[in-house]
């Protein structure tokens, strides 16, 4: 009896584990660091279920029957302990293992410079159909200084827009921030400003990026920046952008476009 | 490389956890209340109808492949033709709509996969089965069934259904058969999440473009990990995706159309019902099943 009691007690604690890990993450907004927001209402009904589960087995608890029936096996244990040390870090994941996407090649096909599909193919098709230009200027967000502003909450449909919409936005400045990559192909001159996106879970995620050109020192890989750009166009009409104000920031506590 | 690791494993779990949570849950309600003989009344006497009724069942009943093969022993033990019982066992793991759920949030954003894993179940599952019972026929090779009395090789526990006639100990037998199913499921998804997230970060790129050239490897590769980690159907949608940026799509196709058909966990319990001559005769079979259905979605998919 006293065995099933200590097994009981391990499934129980198996649940609260679970229960404790998510709740933790949901509570402090850490959990769209791991997985996308679009799933989280299967975490918010399992978490319900769990609950559920933990005032049923808590009521049951004296119950020699249920004792016995919920004898485990060696797994909950491992279970146990995986989910306690399933492991809260930091959130930026080491670019070099990701796939990349160069946002910069946007307008040369209407497709992503990588073969990898990004939910973004679906804003390409969406944003075709906007031709009108008093509309197109009304996606941008803009600051106080007339700098169109491109954040996480932004980043696709004002990308899209400034590429595709290129004769409408040339000469304007453009205000973003991300980490800095360098490109294999990449010339010494050339540099590459990007976040991280997410389609289901942290484990899928890729970097988008711009390709940038300067005058300037190219900041250090790795390097969180805020950059501010001006769009240009070089003599055989290609877009080209041309970094202006290159000022490093404290790394971002979430660095992912959803 | 420590920190990409563990992100890359949290958010597998952390993704996965409440699907398999939710589909367990449900599952085991069934489990508990349509038990194989209710099945078996279900099931049409004409044997085409019989056909018709296994390729279609599993849409209705969210059941993974961890009791597919137990079940497939009841139907076999009520004289039930071995093929319509291998259709069933291919069909179980892959359509029941908990399992396409989670294939389709895994793979929104290449729902071609979705779509080339119900054809290849569609048609599949009924060649398998005229595939298996052809080669039974020419090798002479007869099924013996099993007569012992119950044996619950995937449920280690008392159960099952007719025993519990008040709904009370039905529900506390649903709780039971399902904590006990989710802690053995989290446990080989714990697994797979390590294989993945350790995969992801220490194979470096010249590897995996050596083994995204050579096709045959690549599909190897993922055929023996599906068969030797016996993932549950339920949850390997997930685990592929997290493969797919060095993998082929037709091989991940491959993967999840082979692995929910048959693993080392459902050979080991087959035991039960054929010889080792017919676990390979269906292994075999399988393979080259799924495998041609993965060769036409990379040719024409």
């Amino acid at each position: 009896m006293r065995a099933h009691t200590i097994r009981h007690s391990r499934l129980l604690l198996v649940l609260l584990s679970l229960f404790v890990r998510y709740a933790y993450l949901l509570y402090f907004n850490k959990f769209s660091l791991f997985v996308h927001p679009k799933l989280h209402i299967f975490t918010y009904l399992m978490i319900a279920c769990i609950l559920m589960i933990l005032i049923y087995m808590v009521l049951m608890l004296d119950t020699k029957k249920i004792i016995k029936n919920y004898s485990m096996s060696w797994t909950a244990s491992i279970v146990f302990v995986m989910l306690w040390l399933l492991p809260a870090l930091g959130a930026q994941l080491d670019p070099s293992i990701l796939p990349i996407v160069d946002m910069s090649t946007v307008q040369e096909n209407n497709r992503w410079g990588s073969s990898n599909w990004t939910p973004m193919n679906e804003a390409n098709s969406d944003m075709g159909s906007y031709t009108d230009t008093a509309f197109v200027i009304k996606l941008v967000e803009r600051d106080s200084e007339w700098n169109i502003l491109l954040t996480q909450d932004n980043y696709h449909g004002t990308i899209m827009e400034v590429m595709k919409q290129s004769d409408t936005y040339v000469w304007d400045s453009i205000k973003a921030y991300g980490i800095v990559f360098k490109g294999r192909e990449y010339k010494e001159n050339e540099f590459g400003v990007g976040l991280y996106q997410m389609s289901c879970c942290a484990a899928d995620a890729q970097i988008v990026w711009m390709k940038f050109m300067t005058d300037w020192v190219v900041p250090r890989v790795g390097q969180w920046v805020s950059i501010v750009w001006v769009m240009q166009k070089d003599d055989q009409w290609e877009l080209i952008v041309v970094s202006n104000r290159i000022r490093p920031i404290p790394p971002l506590d979430d660095p992912y476009v959803y | 490389m420590i920190n990409s690791i563990a992100i890359i494993f949290t958010s597998i779990v952390l993704e996965a956890l409440p699907f398999v949570f939710l589909w367990t849950m449900v599952a085991s309600a069934i489990h508990v209340f349509m038990t194989p003989e209710r099945m078996q009344k279900l099931m049409p006497k004409h044997p085409l109808l019989a056909y018709a009724f296994a390729w279609w069942m599993w849409l209705v009943i969210p059941i993974c492949e961890c009791v597919s093969v137990p079940l497939l022993k009841q139907l076999l033990k009520k004289w039930v033709p071995v093929g319509v019982g291998i259709t069933f066992m291919a069909s179980a793991p892959i359509v029941n709509p908990l399992v396409m759920a989670s294939t389709w949030f895994a793979f929104s954003h290449n729902p071609s996969i979705f779509w080339w894993r119900i054809i290849g179940w569609f048609f599949g599952a009924i060649v398998i089965w005229f595939l298996f019972s052809k080669l039974l026929k020419y090798s002479r090779s007869e099924v013996t069934l099993p007569n012992d009395s119950e044996n619950h090789a995937a449920c280690d526990h008392d159960s099952h259904d007719s025993h519990h006639s008040h709904w009370w100990d039905k529900f506390h037998h649903g709780i039971t058969h399902f904590l006990q199913e989710f802690t053995t499921i989290c446990f080989y998804l714990i697994i797979w999440a390590l294989l993945a997230s350790l995969a992801k970060v220490f194979l470096p790129v010249s590897r995996i473009e050596t083994l995204s050239s050579n096709l045959l490897v690549e599909i190897l590769l993922l055929q023996a990990l599906a068969f030797a980690l016996s993932l549950c159907s339920e949850a390997d949608a997930f685990i592929a995706r997290t493969f797919q940026w060095m993998f082929s799509d037709a091989s991940i196709l491959w993967f999840l159309l082979f692995g929910p058909m048959i693993d080392f966990k459902n050979t080991m319990m087959l035991r039960m019902i054929f010889s080792w001559k017919q676990i390979f005769l269906l292994i075999g079979v399988i393979t080259v099943v799924t495998g041609s259905i993965s060769v036409l979605y990379m040719t024409i998919g």
